[in-house]
């Protein structure tokens, strides 16, 4: 037997191919681009367990209480040497991207599916693998793992089903337990394949086996989609209880007001004044160091956001599709998604189905995406890439369903250019990310690290950081940050404002309003750069005798500006 | 014989119906929108033939000899009341546009055709039609010529239709007229379609000997090199006519300054010791960036090429792989909020859902989109990028080039793609277009009579003379369907700008006894100066002509007129 007789027989050998495949561009990934993190959330999120919090906890925001059980599980078993919250997502991206290219294999030709599959990993791919974020591995594991199952309840015999149907449906379920929230788009708009199926099963069959079939299809979507609620359910009554619950309010209020633009003090000084904040008070506010417990209560941030929803009421409709069309229609050529999605419509135009199913297909998968998008600008989230490469992603998906393999046998010449394209465009947005090479724009971050170091070598003080003077990529994907450096630097604001668990290792040092307490504490020290304006607010709001004193040779050893408060 | 057997057998027909199309949009876009100059540069041109100037004169600069005569004959004969400068780019685009749907009339079946018509009026024509610049009827006459040549040249009857080929070369000479460096570029564009037509001829010539090939391709060719060598000439024609000597030295010193100005100044501090040697400060670069260096002292071509010289030797050109930066990160995301460039994507759309894209179409795809990246890098070098005006022709070429190579029948298929593009070309094309739209709310028309009567209040005091800084008096007061009222430029002279040295403003001045403005200006009762920004001009006069100039606020005059008009005391 022929490899390509092989290769076409066996489904086992077509999904080696995938994994090898992926296997391969991953391996050149990691060879040529420095892995990190998008934003500072995933190195936040993993502290709870990875060990730079001495008591670990599966309390962590915005992941489902089941996930964050299995994280801790892993750290404590596995200990806290290996960065296992990144692990465990490139293990889920492995799985998810091996699970879309076995598909391409299966509704494709050989070539077809690896010309497609490496375009992908080449332009979602590196952006998942390399600029890492939990937002994007959900999506990737919502979109592949729904992709498995309608693959394997549209083109595979009822006989062998169940078991692509179980992996599908295990990746979903962790794309929901990652963030829910870009599960639910990302899921709406895989949705446009059930639709594309159902109208299949409307156009061609009995009126009596219509229905059936069509129950038949949407039962194990169904099943999920519960059991995601359910998790969903579950995590909302773990994060109900006690002080859990109490956090979790303020945490809402806050995110309320922070993620969507806290409004200058110029802007509304009345509403300011009347909730007894000051102009330096609204400025810490506006950078995020709002851990005053006495001062930032939820009340007020509830406050603020009314204030502010009526300061900018959210835009109409109009105006919406204006930004759309006018502001993100141009952002998204920032990032290499879009990039993919155009490619992908070329190969669409040229060897997808045109039909009405197709059309559809097509419209409705690209009319949900601009309606979340309406949304989103509506909500005033925005432009995120790790909001949006899972929603072009997911359009991505529905556009590549409809290709149609014979045409595509002939395209081979826009094939090649399409590849040439996809290579082409993800050497030019990732360059920047390369360990060598003279675009690169990697930084040695040895200097911070040993920084953090000498700081945590201090068994004396707790720190009191402010959001921005400690850089917070500091540690790459595959590093660990140190042990205990979570017990020792407290963030003074961000997510972890009043966590149960911040607020009891802030008591061991006898603080509990950081503002306020600092004063005069031996035990604490305040990193940051722009000390006048705490100390006016101290002033302001708690002793009006303070004053700011550097800790020095420590300031001058760490390259930081650290502070002690006196009276 | 039944409506659809005469639509087919009639050319007449399509003919009329095109021109029935055009004529209808045109006639929708000038009752409905407000059409107006991209840029003052129209009329700047106009000035030297429409009754602006007194002496009217054929050296309009930029714009063929032979165009400027034309235009100074209707002037002159025809009256100054009919804007015939904008009749004329409007004539040369209709035209253009016309042929350009006559020929998909006779290529693609009707609903195909007029899809295509539609997308690349709504992407083309309302850009050309509502935002005018000589610049474009210099493209649309250039790619709407070439394209009825290629057609003429190429067709279902597999003969050569004459008379479409002599109206199509004179479309594009006429193009030419407009604009010499619009035709370069869309005629280089352009050749894409000549190389799929030989492509096309290589491929049905299998069998023939080389020698029998290679007559049918330079056969195919000749009209091309025609064109090519006419052109030639007319330009060459004009730019003797623009080396004679009662213009060469405006010329040589036009050529300068626009090799100055149009691209990167130093900054003063970048080239100190040979701006301080000129006898420049900060302040008169300044003034020549804000373009009102009409100080011939100072502004002489010698002192122009000192700078220029200069600037080559401590600016260093952008590397290749500068350009590809700027072109990725910044241009694509520029050709995207630019409607004709929509246009060229439609095309494309088209191309991909309904071309053979045998190896003929994928080298001339190929070729094309190599040539507009070579082109465009070469812009991005020369810092002339993102100009609407230009890259208008850039892509209506390409998007020409693409058109010919769609299969009919794969058109006649896609019933729904058609109608998909067609609404999406609506869409884009109305939402650029809502600005200049009555009827539309989102319109930002401004009403502009009352600086209409400041001018004429202006041009009603005999006595004096008025210099004007750009930009203090509106310079696109006036839109393309109006005329600027008559003696406007013999009274108000630009305090730079391209005229600079023109013989005809030369002549102007000296009658007023001026040779060099910033000089004579002081101390002269019969000299006004309508300046918004007086500190940087006093600055420059306290400086270098006189240090107790001062400059008085005239009175009511100023404050009638709403402009900031100034008498300079010595």
């Amino acid at each position: 037997m022929t490899l390509k007789k092989k290769w076409n027989n066996s489904a086992a050998l077509r999904l080696l191919g995938s994994a090898l495949l992926n296997a391969l561009v991953l391996a050149c990934m990691l060879l040529i681009v420095a892995p990190g993190f998008e934003s500072n959330d995933d190195q936040t999120l993993a502290a709870f367990v990875d060990g730079q919090m001495a008591v670990k906890d599966a309390h962590i925001p915005y992941m489902n209480y089941v996930l964050t059980n299995l994280l801790k599980a892993i750290y404590t078993a596995g200990g806290d040497s290996l960065p296992w919250f990144t692990l465990l997502q490139y293990a889920l991206l492995f799985v998810g991207f091996t699970a879309l290219g076995w598909i391409f294999f299966e509704r494709l030709r050989a070539w077809q599916g690896a010309l497609v599959s490496i375009a992908v990993l080449v332009l979602i791919g590196v952006d998942s693998y390399t600029i890492i974020s939990y937002t994007k591995t959900a999506a990737v594991c919502t979109v592949c793992g729904l992709a498995l199952m309608l693959h394997a309840m549209e083109f595979m015999p009822r006989g062998r089903r169940a078991l692509p149907l179980t992996a599908g449906a295990v990746l979903t379920l962790f794309g929901a337990m990652l963030r829910f929230m870009e599960f639910l788009p990302c899921a709406a708009l895989m949705s446009v394949l059930g639709l594309r199926y159902i109208w299949g099963v409307l156009a061609g069959k009995e009126r009596a086996k219509k229905a059936g079939e069509i129950v038949r299809y949407i039962l194990p979507f169904a099943a999920v989609l519960l059991l995601a609620a359910g998790l969903y359910a579950f995590d909302g009554a773990v994060w109900s209880r006690g002080d859990w619950g109490v956090y979790r309010s303020f945490d809402g209020s806050r995110i309320a007001l922070t993620d969507y633009g806290v409004p200058d003090y110029g802007d509304m000084p009345e509403v300011y004044d009347g909730l007894g904040l000051t102009e330096n008070a609204a400025e810490l506010l506006g950078g995020g160091n709002y851990y005053d417990p006495d001062v930032f209560t939820k009340e007020t941030m509830d406050a603020l956001c009314e204030a502010r929803d009526e300061l900018r009421p959210a835009p109409g409709l109009g105006e919406c599709l204006g930004r759309l069309l006018d502001t993100c229609a141009l952002r998204f050529f920032e990032h290499p998604p879009v990039y993919l999605l155009l490619l992908v419509f070329m190969l669409w135009l040229a060897c997808g189905e045109h039909d009405l199913r197709g059309w559809f297909t097509f419209a409705a998968g690209l009319g949900l995406f601009c309606l979340f998008y309406i949304y989103l600008i509506r909500r005033g989230r925005y432009l995120i890439d790790r909001v949006d490469m899972g929603l072009f992603m997911a359009v991505i998906t529905v556009m590549l369903w409809t290709l149609d393999k014979k045409r595509f046998d002939n395209e081979r010449v826009l094939g090649a250019a399409v590849l040439a394209g996809a290579l082409f465009l993800s050497f030019w947005y990732s360059r920047s990310g390369y360990r060598f090479g003279k675009y690169s724009v990697l930084e040695d971050k040895s200097p911070y690290k040993q920084a953090v170091d000498t700081l945590l070598a201090d068994g004396e003080h707790l720190y009191l950081c402010k959001v921005d003077p400690l850089d917070k990529a500091i540690y790459s994907a595959f590093e660990t940050a140190p042990d205990g450096y979570w017990d020792r630097i407290i963030l003074m604001g961000g997510w972890l404002t009043q966590h149960p668990h911040v607020a009891a290792t802030l008591s061991d040092y006898g603080v509990v309003n950081p503002y306020r307490d600092a004063v005069d504490n031996e035990r604490v020290y305040i990193i940051d750069d722009d000390i006048a304006l705490t100390v006016r607010y101290i002033n302001e709001y708690y002793d009006p005798d303070a004053s700011a004193e550097l800790v020095e040779p420590l300031s001058e050893e760490t390259g930081l500006d650290i502070y002690r408060i006196v009276k | 014989m039944t409506l659809k057997e005469t639509w087919r057998s009639k050319s007449r027909l399509k003919l009329a119906l095109a021109f029935l199309i055009n004529a209808a949009f045109l006639a929708f876009m000038l009752t409905c929108f407000v059409p107006v100059y991209e840029t003052n540069d129209d009329l700047f041109l106009s000035k030297f033939v429409d009754g602006q100037l007194s002496h009217k004169t054929a050296y309009v600069p930029y714009v063929n000899f032979l165009l400027g005569c034309l235009l100074k004959f209707l002037y002159s004969v025809f009256g100054d009341g009919f804007p015939w400068y904008s009749f004329c780019q409007y004539l040369v685009l209709f035209l253009s546009f016309t042929a350009i749907t006559w020929v998909l009339l006779r290529r693609f079946r009707l609903f195909p055709a007029l899809v295509m018509t539609a997308v690349l009026l709504g992407a083309f024509g309302t850009d050309c039609y509502l935002s005018m610049n000589f610049s474009k009827p210099g493209a649309l006459g250039t790619a709407g010529g070439m394209f009825l040549m290629l057609y003429a040249m190429r067709n279902e009857s597999a003969r050569v239709m004459r008379l479409p080929l002599v109206l199509g070369m004179l479309l594009a000479l006429c193009g030419l007229a407009w604009r010499y460096e619009s035709f370069g570029v869309c005629a280089l564009m352009m050749t894409g379609g000549c190389l799929y037509a030989l492509l096309c001829i290589f491929a049905e010539s299998k069998g023939l000997g080389t020698r029998a090939v290679l007559e049918r391709m330079l056969r195919y060719l000749l009209p091309f090199v025609l064109l090519a060598a006419v052109a030639l000439g007319l330009f060459g024609f004009s730019q003797w006519m623009w080396k004679r000597p009662a213009v060469k030295a405006y010329t040589e010193f036009d050529t300068a300054r626009c090799e100055l100005v149009d691209f990167e100044l130093p900054e003063y501090d970048r080239l100190r010791d040979v701006y301080d040697s000129l006898g420049m400060d900060e302040n008169f670069l300044k003034i020549i960036k804000g373009w009102n260096f009409y100080d011939t002292e100072k502004f002489t071509k010698e002192n122009i090429d000192t700078i220029i010289q200069a600037r080559r030797e401590v600016y260093q050109r952008k590397s290749p792989g500068e350009c590809l930066g700027l072109f990725m990160d910044k241009c694509l995301a520029g050709f995207c909020a630019d409607r004709p460039f929509a246009g060229f994507v439609f095309l494309l759309i088209l191309w991909l859902a309904c071309s053979r894209r045998r190896a003929a179409e994928w080298i001339s795809v190929a070729y094309t989109l190599c040539l507009f990246f070579g082109v465009y890098m070469a812009f991005i070098y020369f810092d002339r990028y993102l100009a609407n005006r230009i890259d208008i022709g850039i892509f209506l070429s390409m998007a020409l080039v693409i058109s010919w190579m769609l299969d009919g029948e794969r058109l006649r298929s896609e019933s729904l793609l058609l109608l998909a593009v067609l609404l999406a070309s609506l869409f884009i094309s109305y939402r650029a277009c809502r600005g200049v739209c009555l009827y539309d709310s989102h319109n930002t028309i401004e009403d502009k009579s009352s600086d209409k009567a400041a001018v004429d209040t202006i041009l009603q005091d005999e006595e004096h003379l008025y210099f004007v800084t750009t930009w203090s008096i509106d310079h696109e007061l006036y839109g393309p369907l109006e005329t600027a009222p008559g003696g406007y430029a013999d009274r108000i002279v630009q305090f730079g700008g391209w005229s600079m040295h023109h013989p005809v403003i030369e002549e102007l001045l000296e009658s007023y006894g001026i040779e060099n403005p910033y000089r004579d200006i002081i101390g002269s009762d019969s000299i006004y100066l309508i300046d918004n920004n007086i500190e940087q001009t006093m600055r420059h006069i306290n400086r270098y002509y006189d240090p107790d100039a001062v400059a008085v606020l005239i009175e009511p005059l100023s404050t009638e007129t709403n402009l900031k008009i100034y008498s300079i005391k010595g």
